[in-house]
């Protein structure tokens, strides 16, 4: 018997790390949910905390449901960004040298941290960013567009940023396990270049678009940066309310009953994500999405 | 093979490069600009904002609360990532697939939980909040990475050179010291600096349970609420150095990787 084979020794030191500092605490998290607010006279078992955000007229709700829908739209973004490059990469360019000099460059300006990432934005969308600069330099705006900062669309686009790499690094891996013969056959049975990527390439992939889609969504899901440096006022997200609970309103409780809901109902999102998304690679097994081309069955 | 090379493709490429490199080519752009805003035109060349960034006694003790931080955090990680990946590799245990899930847990779980988590727990049993917690949230956060990074390696190791090893006389420990380990170092090494970057640029975590001290992102945070000062467009650019000198130390393993011959 091999040291490496044994569990204990292996396995034990990480698992049991978890089942103190991750368990324990989410089970604290839970627990002080339970617990009575700041100004509610409530006993220790209560559900007040959940009666107060689940209700719609304090608008907790609404923020949650445009939570998820933003995380959902950013999955959606970096999907149609890393999807092409993937595909381009792993089965396109031949030279690893070239693979590995664009996966590094992603790399590093994604390693370079959500908070300089964040504020980086700042300079392309704000009143005299990049976008206003040379649209108006170039003679195509009289004015700069002041809306293009603080608002939806610039909490989306560097949410996006600060995540689509895991997208893309988790797609490029799937693609490039695909033996290549597979196209080669495909493509000698007379399919179509688009029939090909829909009806062989997508379907093996489709394990790798699951597990992006999830490191894409998670975080996604818990940032504070963006909505708060590019937000406005119109950004407030239900992690910002976490944060505020915490820090400002130090109503203990009721942040750790609106933590609890984010992880049900990002749970409950990851797992409608992760069946869709096999639904929709059998549907491009089964069904050929061929695209219009010639490719079909 | 005839490849797919569709312009289309290389647009989409190309067009990803210019998303993700601009917004940080900017911030290096503007840490140079004599006017003190995130914004053009750029006007001359000055190091201004760099000696104003050294001038600061925050950036001082941030940076070595940081470095300390990160540090620690990428040694703990390294040891249990490396560790856990063996297990799920090569470990035989019962519901050894629900262990795994398990262990991979983090990945799946928003950062601002764990922050929120812990620093509710640390509170509630009376313990403090400072460098433990912090320490203890990186390595919870970045250890499933260097798991993931040196798995990537180990699926790939042959067995039988552990068994030549044995077969030739060396005990378990020179087994590992002068077979296994070197063998699988690459992947170790850039879990290390992965798990050190990770930690060293986490915000969520260090802001939740971090007391009496400022790390980096923490201060950044909040010199950025004050109407960022342009000393963070320095420290940006000087961040993108850093990255890209340890980024070049993964570089090879990373190649190898792709090349499938790690």
């Amino acid at each position: 018997m091999r040291f490496s084979r044994y569990p204990l020794i292996t396995g034990g030191p990480w698992l049991l790390l978890l089942l103190t500092f991750f368990v324990l605490p989410i089970a604290g998290l839970l627990l002080l949910s339970l617990s009575p607010g700041n100004g509610s006279a409530a006993a220790f078992p209560t559900l007040d905390n959940y009666r107060g955000i689940l209700d719609l007229a304090s608008g907790r709700p609404q923020v949650l449901a445009r939570t998820l829908g933003v995380a959902l739209g950013v999955v959606l973004l970096a999907t149609l960004i890393a999807l092409p490059v993937a595909y381009y990469l792993a089965k396109g360019v031949r030279s690893t040298r070239l693979q590995a000099l664009v996966l590094m460059l992603v790399t590093v300006t994604f390693l370079v941290g959500p908070l300089i990432r964040t504020v980086s934005w700042r300079g392309i969308l704000g009143v005299k960013g990049l976008i206003n600069t040379a649209l108006t330099s170039s003679g195509l705006l009289d004015a700069p567009i002041m809306a293009l900062l603080y608002g939806r669309p610039a909490v989306i686009a560097a949410m996006t940023y600060n995540s689509f790499p895991f997208m893309l690094f988790t797609l490029f891996l799937a693609m490039r396990t695909i033996d290549d013969r597979y196209l080669v056959a495909a493509r000698d049975l007379g399919a179509s270049a688009n029939a090909t990527f829909w009806r062989i390439v997508m379907p093996l992939a489709a394990p790798g678009l699951c597990v992006g889609a999830v490191l894409v969504f998670v975080p996604t899901l818990s940032t504070v940066l963006e909505p708060e440096m590019l937000g406005g006022t119109s950004g407030r997200l239900t992690t910002t309310e976490i944060r505020d609970q915490f820090f400002h309103a130090l109503n203990w409780p009721l942040g750790s009953a609106l933590t609890v809901l984010l992880i049900v109902a990002g749970g409950l999102a990851v797992g409608l994500l992760a069946a869709l998304l096999a639904l929709f690679a059998r549907a491009c097994g089964r069904v050929g999405l061929s695209l219009g081309s010639g490719g079909g069955r | 093979m005839k490849r797919p090379r569709h312009p289309f493709l290389l647009l989409c490429t190309l067009a990803m490069l210019i998303y993700a490199l601009v917004p940080i080519l900017t911030v290096i752009a503007f840490s140079f600009n004599p006017l003190p805003f995130y914004a053009f035109p750029i006007t001359g060349f000055t190091g201004k904002w760099y000696a104003a960034l050294v001038a600061d006694p925050r950036i001082g003790a941030s940076l070595l609360a940081s470095l300390g931080i990160a540090t620690l955090v990428a040694l703990l990680a390294t040891l249990l990532g490396t560790l856990f990946a063996f297990f799920v590799v090569r470990a035989q245990a019962r519901f050894k697939r629900l262990w795994v899930a398990f262990g991979f847990l983090p990945l799946v779980v928003p950062v601002l939980v764990l922050a929120a988590g812990l620093q509710v727990a640390f509170v509630e049993l009376g313990l403090p909040l400072g460098y433990p917690t912090v320490i203890i949230g990186h390595t919870l956060y970045t250890s499933p990475f260097v798991a993931l990074m040196v798995m990537a390696q180990l699926l790939r190791y042959d067995e039988r050179l552990d068994d030549a090893a044995r077969d030739l006389g060396a005990s378990q420990r020179q087994m590992l010291r002068h077979v296994t380990l070197p063998i699988l170092w690459p992947s170790i090494r850039s879990g290390l600096l992965l798990a050190f970057l990770l930690s060293f640029n986490e915000w969520a975590i260090a802001f939740f349970t971090g007391r009496g001290f400022n790390t980096l992102p923490m201060l950044i945070y909040s010199m950025a609420r004050n109407g960022l000062p342009p000393s963070v467009l320095a420290y940006s650019a000087l961040a993108v150095a850093c990255v890209l000198l340890v980024a070049g130390m993964i570089l090879p393993f990373a190649l190898k990787l792709i090349r499938g011959r790690a």
